[in-house]
């Protein structure tokens, strides 16, 4: 995939398929390190076209019919070198769904990866080995994905003994206490002898950050990796992933439900609502400029000092009951909830249409037919009408 | 939740002195030390702090929860109980019936009976927490009927589909398992479980970490209500200062198993004093405004077995003096702040003349 067939559509014709988004190097304003991303865009590292995932649902069965949880709706992604992919979204949106996809823990149902240019197969032989290597995961629970077992020392040693080329076993040794000071575990000495009942919510997510660091992957699916950890050390571990991205041109992808760290942190920002993606673009474009209705719903709800509103007080209101991905709404997946909605987005699903408010090259787009160029001719017809939200 | 709508009340749960240690000897981890902390009737006191620096460890003595090698080394937990509960499970505004009881010389028996109806807590491991060859169903069917001798079936399917949509989960998700949830459904289904017998204090540890804003504000709005209705208090710890600014009345901040600062949870996020807190807030990257340079606290977290002499932070801290090296700094009231203590010799009148800033 090229930068060129990135580009948002500009027809209001309802594309079947939207085209994968991606976002050229925005470098965001401010801050030094982040505008040192690389600047000549090369292929992605790692990408998923068209990514469905389904699951036989088990509550809908009504009907009689045999209903699938569409978990995940062709979903395009790409993961570039040196660059941080933030995930933000609706909780039970897929996220999680579509790490474990690239992770290739899951099959895709439909659509295809793509690691440097080339599919992935679904063999599961020594190419796939080579990918796990190569693609690294940390999980959402620090409490189940760690072995109950194993001191914190074998967790680390294990894939530094496995992937990298460390002999000794004093050398090994060495690594692992030098990974677990990058994560602020210290003394160092003292936590490689832990089991992991003997460590703290956020000592568990820094061990899972630490395994995945050890293989030296290309690619860091990282999903919440740092959700339980205080500011202060939050910063230092997202400031040493991004130190990773931007010197050893690692690729992050980095789900999260701090929005404001993705804005500092990321250097895209792609946002999920109900098993699909409605809007992504550069950091600091989609969270200070939000355009698809979902986002900006979301980034008005963020706990935020400076705009302080009591939580029972107006931005509390209830939204209605969340999607059900047994059956999602047709069109628009957010129109029963949108308090835009027009006939047309309950009928055809919007394609990326370009932000407005962001240059084009920047490559903003969302999921909206609010943002479709030429609605007011087509639509001149249709007000907005008020749905879902009381 | 509303600091402003809330009219806090008497004491509920008064923590003197409590001490915990993993181990023992030389090599005990020292992850509670000397923690007093007040829960008052109706009030939402948030607990954050440094990772590690035992918010989970005194949440788990509180409810007499710690698995070995934790042990409770001092301190006392007072429970202020109320009268009786009427049979809707409305709580009188009476007066504490014959003192206040120390959870931690209750028997087994007191103690089952304390947890769930008094007491409920959500784990920071919630996620992990839900069984997983049972649905959720018949998890909170179990609760229930664990305390509730007689229900029916259908009226446990029927709390249950209630408890759900509390907390935004569709009810028809009530037969699913808990590899089928996201992460965030699974933290809500612990919620709704919590809140199952109507307790009277409810421990909330990182209960949101895995849901998106806006329902993290559906959630919250809808436990407002609840303990407006029913008036129960909430120990919420988190790691959200900001969110603790729309939450909570007070905000304790620990360091080292230490609390270090308490104040409304405002003035916490406003004026922090303890320079630990101040560099929290430093850290903090704000949604919206101008991009700022964000500070962070240098150096590495404490050894809990071998802490520093005097106060803990001091080999951090940049304020840091002779006396801080030497004397444990306890919590004090500075002048002119009477909701505020802090635990640091900055600004301390009572310390020698080597005090300066
Ligand atoms: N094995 C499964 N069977 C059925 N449904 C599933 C299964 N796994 C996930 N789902 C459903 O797929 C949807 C997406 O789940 P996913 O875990 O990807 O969400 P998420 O975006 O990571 O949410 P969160 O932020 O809460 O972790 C949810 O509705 C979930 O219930
Ligand atoms: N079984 C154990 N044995 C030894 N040390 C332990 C044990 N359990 C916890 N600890 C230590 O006690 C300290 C306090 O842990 P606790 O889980 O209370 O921290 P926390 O404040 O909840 O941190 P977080 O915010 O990361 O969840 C940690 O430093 C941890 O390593
Ligand atoms: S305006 Fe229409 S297309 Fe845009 S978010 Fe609302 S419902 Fe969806
Ligand atoms: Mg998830
Ligand atoms: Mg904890």
């Amino acid at each position: 995939m090229t930068n060129d067939d990135t580009a948002p559509v500009r027809a209001a014709e309802p594309a079947k398929e939207p085209p994968p988004a991606t976002v050229p190097a925005p470098g965001g304003p401010a801050e030094a390190s982040a505008a040192e991303a690389p600047a000549e865009e090369a292929a992605p590292l790692l990408e998923a076209r068209g990514v469905s995932r389904h699951y036989p649902a088990r509550h809908s069965g009504r009907l009689g019919r045999r209903a699938v949880v569409h978990a995940v709706d062709d979903v395009s992604l790409a993961l570039h070198r040196g660059r941080i992919t933030a995930v933000v979204g609706e909780s039970g949106s897929g996220k999680s769904t579509i790490a474990r996809v690239l992770a290739r823990l899951e099959p895709p149902t439909k659509g295809e990866l793509l690691l440097d240019g080339r599919p992935v197969g679904r063999a599961r032989g020594s190419a796939f080995r080579r990918y796990l290597g190569q693609v690294q995961m940390i999980f959402q629970d620090p409490f189940a994905s760690l072995n109950p077992f194993h001191t914190v020392e074998h967790h680390l040693a294990r894939p530094l003994r496995l992937h990298g080329s460390y002999g000794g076993k004093a050398e090994v040794h060495a690594e692992v206490l030098r990974l677990l000071e990058r994560v602020s575990l210290t003394p160092a000495e003292q936590f490689a002898r832990k089991r992991p009942h003997e460590l703290s919510g956020g000592q568990r997510q820094r061990v899972s950050i630490a395994r995945a660091l050890a293989v030296r992957p290309e690619v860091l699916l990282a999903d919440e990796p740092v959700s339980m950890l205080d500011v202060s050390i939050r910063l230092g571990v997202l400031n040493l992933l991004r130190a990773l991205g931007h010197e050893d041109g690692l690729a992050l992808l980095y789900i999260t439900h701090d929005i404001a760290s993705a804005r500092y942190f990321a250097d895209s920002v792609q946002v999920m609502y109900a098993g699909r993606l409605v809007e992504g673009g550069p950091a600091e474009a989609v969270t200070q400029t939000p355009a698809h209705p979902y986002t900006q719903l979301l980034i008005d709800s963020a706990p935020d000092p400076d705009r302080r509103a009591a939580v029972t007080g107006e931005r509390a209101e209830r939204l209605g009951e969340a999607p059900d991905l047994a059956a999602p709404p047709s069109g628009c997946r957010f129109h029963p909830r949108c308090p835009l909605a027009m006939p047309v987005c309950r009928e055809t699903a919007p394609p990326h249409f370009p932000a407005p408010g962001s240059p084009p090259e920047d490559g903003h787009w969302a999921a909206c037919w609010l943002h479709a160029p030429d609605r007011q001719d087509r639509h001149d017809d249709q007000q907005p009408m008020t749905t879902g939200r009381r | 939740m509303s600091p402003v709508a809330s009219a806090v009340g008497a004491p509920l749960l008064e923590i003197r002195g409590l001490t915990v240690d993993y181990g023992e000897g030389p090599g005990a981890v020292h992850a509670v030390d000397n923690v007093d902390l007040v829960l008052h009737r109706s009030e939402t006191l948030g607990l954050a702090g440094e990772s590690g620096s035992g918010k989970s460890t005194l949440a788990h003595a509180v409810t007499r929860l710690l698995r070995p090698p934790g042990t409770i080394t001092g301190g006392q937990v007072l429970y202020h109980r109320r009268e009786g509960k009427d049979a809707a499970g409305h709580v009188s505004d009476g007066p504490a019936r014959s003192g206040p009881v120390n959870v931690l010389d209750m028997t087994r028996p007191e103690l089952r009976a304390f947890r769930w109806e008094e007491i409920a807590i959500v784990f920071q491991s919630a996620m992990n927490a839900l069984n997983p060859v049972h649905t959720v169903l018949a998890q909170i069917a179990d609760t229930l009927k664990a305390h509730r001798p007689g229900i029916t079936r259908a009226e446990c399917r029927e709390r249950a589909a209630h408890l759900l949509t509390t907390v935004g989960v569709p009810a028809a998700r009530m037969s699913a398992y808990a590899h089928e949830l996201s992460g965030g459904m699974r933290q809500r289904v612990m919620i709704a479980m919590a809140l199952a017998l109507d307790p009277e204090i409810l421990v909330l540890d990182e209960p949101t970490t895995a849901l998106d804003v806006v329902v993290q504000r559906e959630v919250l709005a809808e436990l407002v209500r609840l303990r407006e209705e029913f008036g129960f208090s909430v120990l919420f710890i988190t790691h959200d200062l900001s969110l603790l600014l729309e939450v909570a009345d007070r905000v304790a901040i620990m360091y080292a198993g230490r609390v270090i600062e308490s104040a409304p949870a405002e003035e916490v996020y406003r004026d922090p004093v303890h320079p630990y807190t101040r560099g929290l807030v430093a850290s903090f990257p704000p949604l919206r405004g101008p991009r700022r340079e964000l500070a962070g606290i240098g150096g590495s977290p404490p050894d809990l077995r071998a802490l520093p002499p005097g106060c803990a932070f001091s080999p951090r801290c940049r304020h840091a003096f002779d006396r801080c090296t030497r004397d444990l700094p306890l919590l004090r009231r500075p002048a002119g702040a009477p909701e505020r203590l802090v635990a640091c010799h900055l600004d301390d009148p009572n310390g020698s003349a080597d005090d300066e800033r």
